[in-house]
């Protein structure tokens, strides 16, 4: 972990030539983006509109998309979003936790604090658990609360990730009595809490990487074991500003 | 990965104990656990698998196999008393096959073979087919109760089903008795789906008959008769009358003072409290029910700890509890530390 951070460190001291060749690429030299916020000349704000940081924060612009592509333990993740007009951004997702817990889900995200270094954004997402281990086996439909509050300062981003995941299962009881089964179903609510924190990095405005350490509280009361991740970020491609 | 797994849980566990014993009001004093479960995965009962995989900790839950083999084996079952400062743990046998499954009295046997310094046995007897094969198996725990560190029996009437007050199984008291091998009896009813939750089997009064028929075998009342399914004491009075009126008799309080069953403490400290009251702090043993999860043998011991000393138990009576009374029943040794 010490070696990303400094990473993080050296990649903030140090411009970036890739962007630098794109920047003198463009036909019209453009300095800031619609928002105000990514001045391309300026390395204190020329990421803050880039797609790592709309994937970490949460939300985007009209037309902005984003992928995240993560890996860890025990999470791997796979999440896409595109902004839409009144800054609305639908989600997707697919989590799965060492191939045996999944969740699909999609999902909107609303951007409430918009501020060149400041991004809070809540997220609603519907999907479905499945659990096929047999001793652990549950599936039904989950629905969670998310917010995503993120702090981006030149390349990098800071972010806390806090959630509130509900499932809804459904036990199924069969008596076989000499009569025939008797089949009887009763619903229970099986809580998720939801905690990330780390840092991204915009290795270019299209392309970063993603590090965090997350504490989902699964199966709840017992205490679960702290995870871990990397990512890699993508989007935007194709974008003029 | 499964090296980072073991750190971690161990980690989030608790790490080995300096030294065995526990240390109470400045003291060293050992402790002996009598009830922790071993086997192999494949052969302890859905329910059961579903029961350890529900107590471990995410994600290791996720691949209860693995971890439920390491956490059932002898060595795993040693790591954990070697991490809650226990000298000595009791292995037990089980039969039942329509619940919680099988781990046999050779399995028990074996594993008591490969840590006899550490591990003791009880043994156990199918019932299932108790009209045809009654004397073959009363047969093979005469022969397993013979064997090197299987020093007494375990049955457990809701998941065997069969009733406490049922005369046609008063050979394994009468062969328990010849042998001097104490009997381990669970008592209230099982978190188990498919158990016997009615009094017949769960009820400790319904032991009276046995234990008047055979006043030389000791029956060990295990989980003071909880309620294990709506998490209230149930038998606990029935239990200490049993102990008060009868010399055979001794208590066992595992299981029902966990965090799963009691958050608070204060069943496991209400059943203390009632047991010295009644003056039959000589009769009562002390018992964890783990392994169960990693760290639970500690945990157990340190609520146990805990509810004693709440109880008012003094140091005596805790020595008592944690080792002397067991030493004094079984006819072993207090660990030295």
């Amino acid at each position: 972990m010490t070696f990303w951070w400094l990473l993080s460190v050296g990649l903030l001291l140090v411009e970036n030539p890739t962007a630098e060749a794109e920047t003198s690429a463009t036909p019209e030299p453009v300095t800031a983006d619609e928002s105000g916020h990514g001045d391309r000349d300026n390395p204190r704000t020329r990421f803050l509109e880039s797609a790592p940081f709309d994937l970490a924060g949460g939300g985007a612009r009209p037309g902005r998309w984003g992928v995240e592509l993560s890996g860890g333990w025990p999470w791997s993740r796979l999440r896409a979003q595109v902004g839409l007009a009144h800054g609305l951004t639908p989600l997707l997702e697919f989590e799965t936790a060492l191939g045996r817990r999944f969740r699909p889900a999609i999902g909107l995200g609303l951007r409430w604090v918009d501020r060149p270094h400041v991004r809070l954004t809540g997220e609603v997402l519907l999907g479905w658990l499945f659990v096929p281990v047999p001793e652990l086996k549950k599936r039904g439909p989950q629905g969670e609360l998310r917010i995503r509050l993120a702090f981006p300062v030149r390349r990098v981003a800071p972010y806390l990730t806090l959630g509130t995941r509900h499932t809804l299962l459904t036990d199924r009881l069969t008596i076989e009595r000499a009569t025939g089964p008797e089949v009887s179903r009763s619903y229970r609510h099986n809580w998720t809490g939801w905690a990330t924190v780390g840092l991204v990095v915009a290795i270019t405005e299209h392309v970063g990487i993603d590090l965090g350490i997350d504490y989902p509280w699964v199966d709840a009361p017992t205490l679960p074991i702290p995870g871990f991740h990397g990512g890699l970020m993508f989007g935007g491609f194709g974008r003029r500003r | 990965m499964g090296q980072l797994l073991i750190l971690v849980a161990s980690v989030t566990t608790g790490c080995k104990a300096d030294s065995l014993g526990t240390e109470i009001d400045g003291e060293r004093v050992p402790v002996i656990d009598m009830h922790l479960h071993t086997g192999e995965w494949d052969s302890v009962g859905f329910a059961s698998q579903e029961f350890i995989a529900g107590n471990l900790p995410f994600p290791i839950n996720l691949n209860p196999e693995k971890s439920g083999n390491q956490i059932l084996a002898p060595e795993g079952i040693v790591d954990e008393l070697d991490k809650a400062g226990v000298s000595r743990g009791v292995l037990l046998a089980v039969y039942a096959p329509r619940t919680v499954g099988v781990t046999t009295n050779e399995q028990v046997i074996d594993n008591v073979a490969q840590f006899p310094d550490r591990l003791w046995g009880l043994a156990s007897v199918r019932v299932d087919r108790w009209n045809d094969d009654r004397e073959p198996q009363l047969a093979a725990l005469r022969e397993a109760l013979e064997s090197p560190g299987i020093i007494g029996v375990k049955l457990a009437h809701p998941h065997m089903h069969f009733r406490m007050d049922d005369s046609a199984y008063y050979g394994i008291y009468e062969v328990a008795g010849e042998l001097a091998k104490p009997v381990y009896l669970h008592t209230g009813t099982s978190p188990f789906p498919g158990t016997s939750p009615e009094p017949p089997y769960t009820d400790p009064r319904y032991l009276e008959d046995a234990i008047q028929s055979f006043p030389e075998t000791i029956f060990i009342l295990g989980h003071l008769g909880f309620d294990a399914a709506n998490k209230r004491h149930a038998g606990l009075a029935a239990c200490v009358d049993l102990a008060s009126t009868y010399p055979n008799v001794y208590l066992e309080a595992s299981a029902l003072g966990s965090k799963n069953s009691d958050p608070t403490g204060e069943i496991l400290r209400e059943g203390f409290v009632a047991i010295r009251e009644a003056g039959v702090v000589d009769r009562l043993i002390y018992g964890s029910d783990g392994p169960q999860s990693p760290g639970f043998v500690n945990d157990y011991l340190n609520r146990t700890l805990i509810a004693l000393d709440s109880a008012g138990y003094d140091l005596n009576e805790q020595r008592a509890v944690l080792a002397g009374n067991f030493a004094r029943v079984f006819g072993v040794e207090v660990p030295k530390l």
